[in-house]
C-alpha cells in the first residue's frame, strides 16, 4: 500500500476544509486514493465521481503525469503525489 | 483587479495567432490581484466555437503559479467572430467563483477588445478592469 498525497487545486480545495488542499492517504491505485480522499472529505464525492465513475470534469495527475480516467484503476508504482484539477471549457 | 496592457496584448496576440480557432489560456495573478503572466494553453480539440484547456496545459500553469507564489486567477479565450460576451456554452460550465473570465473578441480586427467577467450564481457579471497600470517588479 503506497503513501499518497492528494493535492486539490482550487476550487476542489474548498470541499476539504481543514486539509489545506492536501490529503494524505494510502492506496494501491489512483482510484483507491481518490476513494480514500472522499472518505476523509465526503464533500469531495460530488465533484470527483459521477455515480461509480470518475467525473469527466476532473483531470488526474500522478507524479506530474496525466492519468486518463480509464487508467485510474492501474496500480501506482510507489509513493507520490496525485494532483486533481477541474476541467475548464467554454466557448 | 489589474490587467496590465502587456497581459491584454498577449491575450490578443495569442488570439490572432490561433484564429480561426479559439485561443485559450490561463492568467497568473499575484497577491495584489495584478495579472503577472499569461500561460498559453492548448485548446483540446481546437475549433472555432469552443475551447477546452488541455489537462497538461492546466497542470503546468498551476505548477508554475505554485512555484512563483502566485495563483491561477483567470481564464481567457477568444471569440473570433462575435462580441466578447459569455455565450450559453460559457455559462453552461462556469469557472470557479472568484476566477476572472476574460474574453477577447476579434470581431473588429482594427480594435480587438478584451472584457472580463465573474460568474456568480449562474450568471456572468462584467468587471471593469484597469488596463493601464504597469506590472510590478520582476519575479
Amino acid at each position: 500500500m503506497a503513501k499518497l498525497s492528494v493535492v486539490l487545486q482550487p476550487p476542489l480545495d474548498q470541499f476539504a476544509t481543514g486539509f489545506s488542499g492536501r490529503l494524505e492517504v494510502d492506496g494501491e491505485t489512483v482510484l483507491d486514493a481518490l476513494h480514500a480522499a472522499v472518505a476523509l472529505a465526503p464533500s469531495l464525492a460530488m465533484s470527483l465521481f459521477d455515480g461509480d465513475s470518475l467525473s469527466p470534469f476532473v483531470h488526474v495527475f500522478y507524479n506530474s503525469a496525466y492519468v486518463p480516467a480509464g487508467e485510474c484503476a492501474n496500480h501506482v508504482t510507489g509513493s507520490g503525489e496525485i494532483c486533481l484539477l477541474t476541467s475548464i471549457r467554454g466557448g | 483587479m489589474i490587467v496590465p496592457p502587456e497581459i491584454r496584448n498577449e491575450i490578443i496576440a495569442h488570439s490572432r495567432q490561433f484564429a480561426p480557432n479559439q485561443a485559450c489560456g490561463l492568467v497568473l495573478f499575484d497577491d495584489a490581484d495584478t495579472a503577472r503572466e499569461v500561460c498559453r494553453a492548448d485548446n483540446h480539440g481546437a475549433w472555432p466555437y469552443g475551447f477546452q484547456i488541455a489537462p497538461q496545459s492546466q497542470f503546468a500553469a498551476f505548477q508554475r503559479a505554485d512555484r512563483l507564489g502566485w495563483r491561477v486567477g483567470g481564464v481567457y479565450h477568444c471569440h473570433v467572430v462575435s462580441e466578447a460576451r459569455p455565450t450559453g456554452r460559457d455559462l453552461k460550465r462556469p469557472v470557479p467563483p472568484g476566477m476572472l473570465y476574460l474574453i477577447a473578441s476579434l470581431l473588429d480586427d482594427e480594435a480587438p477588445s478584451v472584457r472580463a467577467y465573474l460568474f456568480e450564481a449562474g450568471a456572468a457579471r462584467e468587471i471593469e478592469l484597469d488596463f493601464s497600470k504597469p506590472t510590478g517588479g520582476e519575479k
